[in-house]
């Protein structure tokens, strides 16, 4: 082989060689492109991922809102009591407030099991006997439901007293006790509306 | 000096012959193919460059839309959470109605000649809402009844399951309450 020919085949090489190296800066740039494509499609669901979640928190807002206005109003009621010791302290402040005459009175506390469980644990059940003028047991009743809001009346039985004006009740009464955990991180303006 | 010149000169015996004229593209292709391998490598470079470029940009979109997502929904399970201790909340309430309004009503009712022998109130376990309210009333009749019912039903309360038994000048009436707002 002489010098021309051994040069055209180096020139060959070096033709080859380039034709290689084109081709790899091609299928990386085919790759980078395909790359590219699938970082936008993952984009498109991600962002149509993020669109659905927002619909559905709008979604729950709108079908919770009247509930969890309901909620930061009375939030603040159940959650002023945490324990037994609370409501009772209540119920004494109402039976001396209006000083009535209280025949008997017994309380216990009804903790939920399971699935009755969650933001109430329990109730304090009170059983009251009263006698007293009808008038000021009846005025009794209306200030003690208006200072206990959520107290439940479960039972409540009225009949003539020993003097004509006078007017027994036999109350059952629910005082709901709340979760201490949540009403200590129960503020009312951490409730969304 | 021809002579000495031609004297310096080397004897060139194994001088090689010119290229076949196909062996004479090698080289035109050489250059040509030097071209357009740097062109396209250029052009190869700025879309290599470019493409990066753009699944970077669309990686970050991807964090934001994933970072947002992620955002909703913890924003979702904190109002779930909150509605579902707002409904236990409600359910509690719809069943601790007051009930003094109840009392006032049924005893502003009575005739001047009627008396209440006894008045109770007792909610039911399982729908607290539900109250069953039962009445003896003595010198009365069925017509004290109907205005006991008026009088409930002004109160919002809707009266259903009545009964009532009817003796020597006294009635006993046993109904099952329900609020119902209506305005």
């Amino acid at each position: 082989m002489n010098d021309h020919k051994l040069a055209c085949v180096v020139l060959m090489l070096l033709i080859a060689a380039m034709l290689y190296g084109t081709q790899e800066m091609k299928a990386r740039t085919d790759q980078a492109a395909t790359a590219a494509q699938d970082a936008e499609m993952a984009a498109e669901n991600a962002e149509m991922q993020r669109s659905i979640a927002e619909t559905s928190l709008i979604a729950l807002q709108r079908d919770t809102h009247e509930l969890r206005q309901g909620y930061s109003r009375w939030a603040s009621h159940f959650a002023s009591i945490t324990s037994p010791q609370e409501a009772e302290a209540l119920i004494a402040d109402a039976v001396r407030k209006s000083d009535i005459l209280v025949l008997s009175q017994t309380t216990t506390v009804k903790e939920f099991q399971n699935e009755d469980r969650g933001v109430l644990y329990g109730v304090l059940e009170g059983e009251f006997d009263i006698e007293d003028d009808y008038v000021k047991t009846v005025n009794w009743l209306g200030e003690f439901e208006r200072d206990l809001p959520n107290c439940r009346i479960t039972h409540l039985k009225a009949i003539r007293g020993d003097r004509e004006s006078n007017l027994r009740l036999t109350l059952k009464i629910e005082i709901p006790l709340m979760e201490p955990s949540l009403a200590a991180a129960l503020k009312p303006a951490e409730i969304q509306n | 000096m021809e002579y000495v010149v031609h004297d310096l000169k080397s004897d060139r015996p194994n001088i090689s012959g010119g290229l076949p004229g196909a062996y004479k593209l090698v080289p035109l292709a050489f250059y040509g193919g030097t071209i357009l391998a740097i062109l396209m490598n250029v052009f190869y470079f700025v879309s290599f460059r470019n493409h990066q470029q753009s699944e970077k940009s669309w990686q970050k979109e991807i964090s934001r839309a994933q970072m947002e997502q992620t955002n909703l929904i913890q924003q979702q399970n904190a109002l779930g959470e909150q509605a579902i201790a707002a409904g236990r909340i409600a359910d509690w309430l719809e069943g601790a109605r007051p009930v003094q309004p109840i009392s006032v009503a049924v005893s502003r009712s009575m005739d001047a000649k009627a008396t209440i022998a006894e008045f109770s109130l007792d909610r039911n376990p399982q729908m607290p809402a539900h109250l069953v309210m039962e009445l003896k009333v003595n010198h009365a009749g069925s017509e004290q009844i109907e205005t006991t019912r008026e009088a409930l039903t002004a109160i919002d309360y809707h009266i259903f399951s009545a009964q009532q038994v009817k003796a020597d000048n006294a009635i006993d009436f046993k109904t099952k309450l329900m609020w119902n707002r209506r305005r």
